[in-house]
């Protein structure tokens, strides 16, 4: 077995599937549990979508995330346009079932039966009526079904059901006509009209077998149009904004984590939207307990993720800059069952991420309170060498500690934090009367708050004042 | 004919055996038959695998009905495929089975068919609302008083059931037994407010409180009421939303407010205690109501077994009709009769 981290040095080409599988080292379960609200939130009115939603691959070159992008905002634009059609085309798709496995049979030459028909004759009728729905949308491009109609449709009923029709033989028609006649059951005529009724069916399976092709390649568009009709629909549901492709800097304004936002607002509190700037150099990001600086990292690389494939961010605005990849180093995905401590596997991370930022991949870096688990002292040394490195390599990045960095090349940021210590009373106050926004600093010292927000948290008295104690001596 | 007039005066109608071999296919073939010279859009689907699931423990062939021209049917995807006579495919459900999705067809010309269908009762429901769109008036269920089944022949409006000598020689067991099942079917219905607010309960025992909510008394099955005991006696309306049986029953009979004690289970199939318990229980001053309830229109009989036992047909009719106020048919002679 090889535990070596380097493996983790897979390029980042993953579907969403692969992405929330869980599978893949180097994302971590926060990250897959943001990203997942918002798949799992889409609403998608097809059983087939789910499928090419989850197949979608994350993106890295800037024009195929911008044509995405400029898909979602068509789509966008259109429904508000045509709000009865666009409901029509909803009730469609809903109708859709996800028969790709028969359109395979098909064209791999399999004999299909009744039901088989039934599904590709209604599939033909509904993908006609979501066609005359849908002319104008330029990128949604249907093969024309007209031939599979005549063919499951003899007699021009435009009727959804389906068997072997009287019409597809005379000989057919002539049995069964004698069969009605006959109370009797003729085990004779029965044979034959057996016989006849499955040449029919090889006959009607060879002539569909050449639109298998066309089949497939009408359910994916389908499925398409469903997606970007539930992107459409979420980005006015959760107030999510169009990310502009940027070449520099990544900026966002009032940016949120909506899983979150959803929790507070469950408790009716309100989330602060924050502000932020990345360049390619590193960003020291310091602040109280509780001062949402992983929120913060989480809800980075959620945008991040989301634009890569090619979705709307949680923001009021984004700029954002497209990265062969992101890397969140956080404390859930410490791997219990591999034997090393919690300090040397985060360590191993973090040289692998060095390790591929040398190989001259462009990443997109947010560590949350690297070296946490060893002593400060030694602690603080590793985070200004990481922090050295993210600045001499230009890296986008954001690193969060509590330890006090001296000397350093990054640009400082604090969350600003308590608004009035003695205001507060209770955990619930003390929610209220943080500031979550983020200012600037040249502090050295990272804010020392962890006894008054302890206190706050209505600890064990005893351990309070001991500790109290030892930081009055020291001092 | 009084009995097919009775039948088609309903939306569905479940017909129900005691036992296997009592007849039930008979009685749908009977029906169908009659029902095709009429002009009354009539649809009919199984519950289960296959109503008393035979081929699957027995591996005896399930036999097939005669469908007629016109006739609406559900059943699986494997059974629609083993068809022998022609149809119109309507309508393919989403759920799987274990012999596939269900398909709904029209017969286009008359033959027979095996039937299957869901196993569970809201997607009963669904299909007996596909069969109401496509235009039947009267849905028949081939149904099953089986506890492997969660689907309940009790969501239907009226019931047949059947019963005969496969379920016992002695007429005055075969009375007595029926008498019994027939009162489980007449228990009372809980309001409709309390059966929304129940209907979608999946397992466990569950308590009502005087306001009316619904609380968690933490126990999965009514089989683990014993090691949560306590928790049972704290509101006098309890829902089992499993089976009943003897047990629960001894142990409620005892306590002090028996009389106050409501018991609701979700129809008369749930009902697996004895006969002497749960009277014992009503006779304390103990309730038992069910959520859904349906109506019980007539009773066929068939005096053979498969061992070839022959009970007197005139005298159990004359017998039952008797005990049980409710019309009585010998399957046999239904056709001679009429």
């Amino acid at each position: 077995m090889n535990n070596n981290p380097s493996l983790e040095k897979t390029s980042d080409h993953f579907t969403i599937a692969e992405m929330i599988s869980g599978k893949i080292p180097f994302i971590c379960t926060t990250q897959i549990t943001d990203f997942q609200y918002i798949i799992e939130n889409l609403p998608l009115q097809s059983t087939l979508s789910k499928r090419y939603l989850f197949s979608q691959k994350y993106m890295r070159e800037p024009q195929k995330i911008e044509n995405e992008l400029n898909n979602i905002d068509f789509v966008l634009r259109w429904k508000q346009n045509n709000v009865q059609k666009a409901e029509k085309i909803n009730f469609l798709l809903s109708q859709f079932r996800d028969i790709e496995k028969t359109f395979q049979n098909l064209h791999n030459n399999l004999i299909l039966n009744d039901i088989d028909f039934f599904e590709i004759k209604n599939f033909a009728f509904l993908t006609q009526e979501i066609h005359i729905l849908c002319q104008d949308i330029p990128f949604f491009k249907i093969a024309n079904l007209d031939k599979i109609v005549i063919l499951l449709d003899p007699q021009n009923t435009h009727s959804q059901g389906f068997y072997i029709y009287d019409d597809y033989s005379s000989e057919l028609a002539i049995l069964r006509k004698q069969m009605r006649e006959n109370s009797q059951n003729d085990t004779d005529l029965i044979t034959q009209c057996i016989e006849i009724e499955d040449n029919i069916r090889i006959k009607l399976s060879q002539n569909l077998q050449p639109f298998a092709e066309k089949l497939l390649q009408n359910s994916a568009q389908i499925a398409y149009l469903d997606i970007l009709f539930a992107k459409a629909h979420q980005i006015n549901d959760l107030q999510l904004c169009r990310p502009q492709t940027a070449v520099e800097k990544t900026v966002y304004q009032k940016i949120f984590n909506p899983l979150i936002k959803n929790i507070l607002q469950s408790k009716s509190k309100e989330y602060q939207p924050i502000d932020i700037e990345l360049e390619n150099a590193p960003i020291l990001l310091t602040g109280i307990n509780m001062g949402g600086k992983t929120v913060l990292l989480r809800t980075l690389a959620l945008c991040q993720t989301l634009y890569q494939f090619g979705f709307f961010v949680p923001s009021r605005s984004a700029c954002i800059v497209p990265k062969d990849g992101l890397r969140l180093s956080m404390e859930d995905n410490v791997n219990a069952t591999s034997g090393l401590s919690s300090f040397a596997l985060e360590i191993k991370r973090l040289s692998s991420i060095l390790d591929e930022i040398n190989e001259g991949k462009s990443l997109l870096v947010l560590l949350d309170e690297p070296a946490r688990s060893t002593n400060p002292e030694e602690g603080r040394a590793i985070v200004m060498a990481v922090l050295k490195i993210l600045a001499e390599k230009h890296v986008n990045s954001c690193v969060t500690t509590h330890y006090d960095c001296i000397n350093i090349a990054a640009k400082q940021l604090r969350v600003k934090g308590l608004k009035d210590t003695h205001n507060s009373h209770s955990i619930n106050d003390l929610l209220n009367n943080i500031d979550y926004s983020l200012t600037e600093t040249k502090e050295i010292n990272a804010p020392h708050e962890a006894l008054s927000i302890a206190k706050l948290l209505n600890i064990n008295k005893e351990l309070l004042s001991i500790a109290e104690e030892i930081l009055s001596i020291e001092k | 004919m009084p009995f097919i007039s009775e039948i088609l005066k309903y939306a569905s109608v479940s017909i129900a055996g005691m036992e296997k071999n009592t007849g039930k296919t008979e009685t749908l073939n009977y029906i169908l038959q009659r029902v095709s010279k009429l002009n009354h859009c009539i649809s009919v689907t199984s519950i289960g695998l296959d109503g008393e699931q035979s081929d699957q423990v027995t591996h005896t062939p399930k036999p097939a009905i005669k469908l007629y021209n016109g006739m609406i049917f559900t059943t699986s995807e494997k059974h629609y495929l083993e068809r022998q006579l022609v149809s119109e495919v309507l309508h393919v459900s989403q759920k799987q089975t274990a012999l596939g999705r269900l398909i709904t067809a029209k017969v286009v010309l008359e033959g027979k068919i095996t039937l299957s269908g869901p196993s569970e009762t809201h997607i009963l429901q669904e299909i007996l609302d596909i069969h109401a769109t496509l235009g039947a008036k009267t849905s028949l269920i081939d149904g099953a008083l089986s506890r492997r089944s969660h689907a309940s022949p009790a969501i239907s409006k009226a019931l047949l059931l059947t019963t005969g000598a496969a379920f016992s020689f002695d007429i005055n067991k075969l009375i007595h037994q029926t008498k019994y099942i027939i009162q489980l079917i007449d228990l009372e219905q809980v309001n409709t407010q309390t059966k929304h607010l129940l209907q979608s309960i999946e397992n466990g025992i569950w308590g009502i409180d005087k306001n009316g909510q619904l609380r968690d008394l933490e126990i999965k099955t009514a089989f683990h009421f014993e090691e949560k005991k306590p928790n049972l006696l704290q509101y006098n309306t309890l829902f089992l939303a499993g089976v009943l049986q003897d047990k629960l029953l001894n142990f409620l009979r005892i306590q002090d407010n028996v009389k106050h004690i409501e018991l609701i289970v979700n129809d008369f199939t749930k009902i697996f205690a004895s006969e002497t318990v749960l009277n014992a229980f009503l006779q304390k001053g103990g309730k038992i109501k069910t959520l859904y309830k349906t109506k019980i229109i007539a009773l066929t009989v068939n005096p053979t077994s498969v061992q070839g036992y022959c009970l007197n047909s005139a005298l159990l009719q004359q017998k039952l009709k008797d005990a049980l106020q409710l019309p009585v048919y010998d399957v046999r002679t239904l056709n001679n009769n009429h």
